[in-house]
């Protein structure tokens, strides 16, 4: 039983960090009204036109909108349906390594990349992928014609997402290793004794235990499927791969800020905000239905 | 990374243009006034404004208009950014209070005072922020979008008396130099809202630099057309001319950003001019009707042009995706002997080159488009402007701040120059950091300089930062490349600029042109659309007939409405 006292210094050790989501998140919210004006910074918030919602009908109607909410939409799932997989198979794969050594070391290595900054990766993969770099030079030695990684619409959206998913995986993995403990270790004896080899009880027991982890980590992802990473993106495109690797974040960073129509960036942002409102909403709901999982 | 050479080819131009308050400078004796001597300013309390400033009280100039001192004291807030600078002004002066400031103030009897003074950094965010809250000072210097914004809610005071009213000769014909397009830029719907700055020109033609020891190692002649430079290009991968035995060097660089007016550095502007394409540029076809360059029929050629270069391995396979940073690194590691940039790309980033490897002899040579002339892509004279807050009651006050600002930079009207490094700090003396310049400025000074060199002027003529500079070229001259500092001066200044002060033809965006795009909704999607379309083409990802859709797509998706609105 915690006395009242007790509790209010956390409330108070609360204090500052709300202060900062309120000043930096849930203010800038109401800014989002110019998405309904013709804004002008000269006239403000207050005495710009309202426009309703002409915004963004003119983004359902322009090509480019389409085009960047399905690049996102790609980049995104693909991001978080491969990095479940790998994650998945490169914990469990671990789980059966027995010496603790070796262990930890992979996994550290792995997890290594998740702490560096994508504007020092992308500077990495721009030699890495080049006409010249090692990737090429290691497929000349096949006889293999030099592929230009990041220069072409067809390659681009695969070198984000995996060099998003090399960067994740070993991170995302420790959720999955966490869980391979918790397995009751008298389900592997008795699997053990009953015959069982090491991959069926990979198969039988580890999976199953972890699946629990799995739908959870999958449904709480739901909600970010239109979030394709803007810091990776950004340092990586060039015009020349805009039809498939522009996604709206790219988009409305480009029209709002270097372009300066701040109702359409604006405009762009908010779509993305409602449309991923709901489905934080759909992905709560589905982990509370299928992992038993609740926030509140 | 853009950033950082933005930065430097900002630092550049302004060298450039400052580094004329001397070539402009008429022998006037400079004011014996130390740089520690406190400035001499005369009792706040002794109210007549016309004796105020002693030394020049009643000379002739001083009761003209431009400079006539106000009666009763008056006063005008004015906002500025640069403060981490601040270290770099004398001491015990500071942006708020130092002699040029004073003198200013002194001579036309006003009060100056800063409703804040900010970080270089955070300067544009607090000016929009001032703008959108309505808390705008009696002046501030805008963009063109922000001049378009200010105007349409109607808080600025009209300047249409006053600016040619008001100005002085000099910068008169400054703006008469732009052909009236200064001038043009800053009005909106038959009047002048602004007092349009002037920048120095010289930034957007390119030049060809090559490494003019591998020319002559290969027995090589200069190249004159896109032709020679094919050419050059070929021999120059082929051929081994850093005779290291592989075949190791590039052709033309590039970067993704094939077309940008001015100063695009690895830029292919040229390459289009020589077409008769201007890319980017609004500007008045032979008809007088407004036209977009990037959709004109002559751009197939040179995008064909561009494509057979790329596709026969002369241009960077990696050019799309290369940012300068990057394309930089090819020059200056010796793996490139061709450079396409602006006339001061020797001060960076070939100087690295130069140091890396003392033998390599850049020279600057500007290419002829396919009628045998020179004619280029140019910048903007005009991308900021001055302007008053409606109702302010003295909004000439301003003009007159420029005409004495313009006077302490050249030395004229015995305005006094009490600073010795005011290249470097002249925009926090200044309360309106804003430049009228001399449009060709730089194509000036080489001539100037080419004349002391014939022996035809003394260079004890020249003001201290172009004696400088004259040393330099002199030294570098006598053991060329021993220093790349002297050795990027003599190259920029000299070679480069006197290729400019040569003449060439002017292919430049119609001054209004600005406040169209950059307000229409459709603009952001046209702009990546071209962007898209000229790399795809280039690098053959597109067939040249992709062209075609271009511009049928660019014209549908609001390019031609944009067009009509302009020509209207």
């Amino acid at each position: 039983m915690h006395r009242k006292s007790d509790t209010l210094a956390y409330y108070v050790m609360i204090l500052p960090g709300l202060f900062l989501l309120v000043a930096f998140t849930f203010v800038p919210l109401f800014y989002s009204v110019i998405a309904f004006q013709k804004f002008n910074p000269a006239r403000g918030i207050q005495n710009s036109p309202w426009v309703g919602f002409d915004n963004f009908l003119f983004l359902f109607r322009i090509q480019d909108a389409r085009e960047v909410f399905a690049n996102t939409l790609f980049i995104a799932i693909g991001k978080i349906g491969l990095l479940l997989i790998v994650a998945v198979v490169f914990a469990l794969l671990l789980n059966e390594v027995r010496f603790a050594g070796p262990k930890r070391l992979i996994q550290t290595m792995v997890y290594l990349p998740h702490f560096l900054s994508w504007v020092i990766l992308a500077g990495i993969l721009r030699t890495l992928l080049a006409r010249e770099g090692l990737l090429n030079d290691a497929l000349a030695l096949f006889g293999l014609k030099p592929i230009a990684f990041l220069g072409q619409p067809a390659t681009f959206p695969w070198v984000i997402i995996f060099s998003d998913i090399w960067k994740e995986f070993g991170f995302e993995a420790i959720i999955y290793l966490a869980a391979l403990t918790s397995i009751d270790p008298t389900l592997y004896e008795v699997a053990e004794l009953d015959g069982a080899s090491r991959l069926q009880k990979m198969l039988y027991v580890s999976l199953p235990g972890i699946a629990p982890t799995i739908v959870l980590v999958a449904s709480l992802s739901i909600g970010n499927v239109l979030n394709a990473n803007f810091d990776q993106i950004v340092n990586l495109y060039s015009p020349i791969v805009y039809s498939t690797g522009d996604v709206l974040d790219t988009y409305a960073y480009r029209v709002g800020l270097i372009q300066g129509q701040y109702s359409i960036g604006t405009t762009v942002g908010l779509l993305k905000t409602v449309v991923s409102l709901i489905l934080i909403g759909v992905s709560y709901w589905v982990a509370d239905r299928f992992a038993n999982y609740r926030i509140f | 990374m853009k950033k950082s050479w933005l930065l430097k080819a900002t630092v550049i131009t302004l060298m450039a243009t400052f580094i004329l308050s001397a070539c402009a400078a008429p022998a006037t004796p400079t004011p014996a006034v130390s740089a520690t001597e406190p400035p001499a300013v005369t009792e706040p309390t002794q109210a007549p404004a016309a004796t105020s400033a002693p030394a020049q009280a009643g000379a002739e100039w001083r009761m003209t208009d431009a400079y006539a001192a106000y009666p009763e004291k008056i006063t005008l807030t004015l906002v500025k950014g640069g403060q981490e600078n601040a270290s770099l002004l004398p001491e015990g002066e500071s942006i708020e209070a130092n002699r040029a400031l004073q003198y200013i103030e002194d001579t036309l009897n006003i009060d100056i005072t800063f409703e804040w003074v900010v970080p270089t950094d955070s300067y544009a965010d607090k000016l929009n922020l001032a703008i959108s809250s309505g808390e705008i000072p009696d002046a501030m210097i805008v963009t063109p979008i922000q001049l378009q914004q200010l105007v349409e809610a109607g808080v600025l005071e009209d300047l249409t008396p006053y600016v040619e009213k008001y100005a002085n000769k000099d910068l008169l014909e400054n703006w008469n130099q732009t052909k009236g397009v200064a001038l043009q830029a800053a009005t909106i719907d038959g009047k002048i809202w602004g007092v349009p700055n002037v920048q120095p020109q010289a930034d957007a033609p390119l030049m060809v630099w090559v490494r003019k020891d591998w020319l002559d190692k290969l027995g090589l002649s200069a190249p004159e057309t896109v032709d020679d430079l094919e050419a050059l290009a070929k021999a120059f991968m082929e051929q081994d001319p850093d005779g290291d035995g592989a075949a190791d060097t590039y052709g033309l660089t590039g970067t993704l950003q094939p077309v940008m007016v001015p100063s695009n550095l690895h830029g292919f502007d040229v390459i289009f001019n020589a077409y008769g394409a201007f890319p980017t540029l609004f500007y008045r076809d032979a008809s007088g009707q407004v036209v977009y360059g990037s959709t004109q029929p002559q751009m197939k050629d040179a995008l064909a042009r561009l494509n057979a270069m790329y596709q026969a391995g002369l241009i960077d396979p990696d050019f799309a995706t290369k940012n300068t940073d990057t394309s930089n690194q090819i020059v200056v590691g010796g793996e490139g002997g061709i450079m396409i940039g602006p006339w001061w790309i020797s001060w960076w980033p070939l100087n690295d080159s130069v140091k890396n490897d003392p033998n390599a002899d850049w020279q600057p040579y500007l290419l002829k488009d396919n009628n045998g002339q020179f004619t280029y892509s140019m910048g903007d004279y005009t991308n900021s402007f001055v302007v008053v807050k409606k109702g302010y009651v003295h909004p000439e006050v301003v003009v007159k701040i420029l005409n004495i600002q313009n006077d302490i930079s050249y030395g004229f009207n015995d305005a006094p120059q009490y600073y010795p490094n005011f290249n470097e700090i002249w925009n926090l003396l200044f309360p309106v950091p804003f430049l009228i310049e001399q449009p060709y400025v730089v194509e000036r000074m080489a001539r100037d300089y080419q004349a002391a060199l014939d022996g035809q002027v003394s260079p004890d003529t020249f003001g201290d930062a172009m004696q400088i500079e004259y040393e330099q070229i002199q030294k570098d001259m006598a053991d060329p490349r021993s220093d790349p500092a002297n050795w990027a001066t003599r190259m920029a200044r000299l070679n480069a600029a006197s290729l400019l002060a040569g003449g060439y033809s002017e292919v430049r965006a119609d001054p209004a042109a600005v406040r169209f795009y950059s307000v229409d909704p459709n603009w952001p999607s046209l702009k990546k659309m071209e962007e898209e379309a000229l790399l795809l083409i280039i690098t053959g990802a597109q067939p040249l007939d992709y062209f075609d859709t271009f511009v049928q797509q660019w014209n549908e998706s609001g390019g031609a409405d944009l067009l009509a609105a302009m020509n209207q």
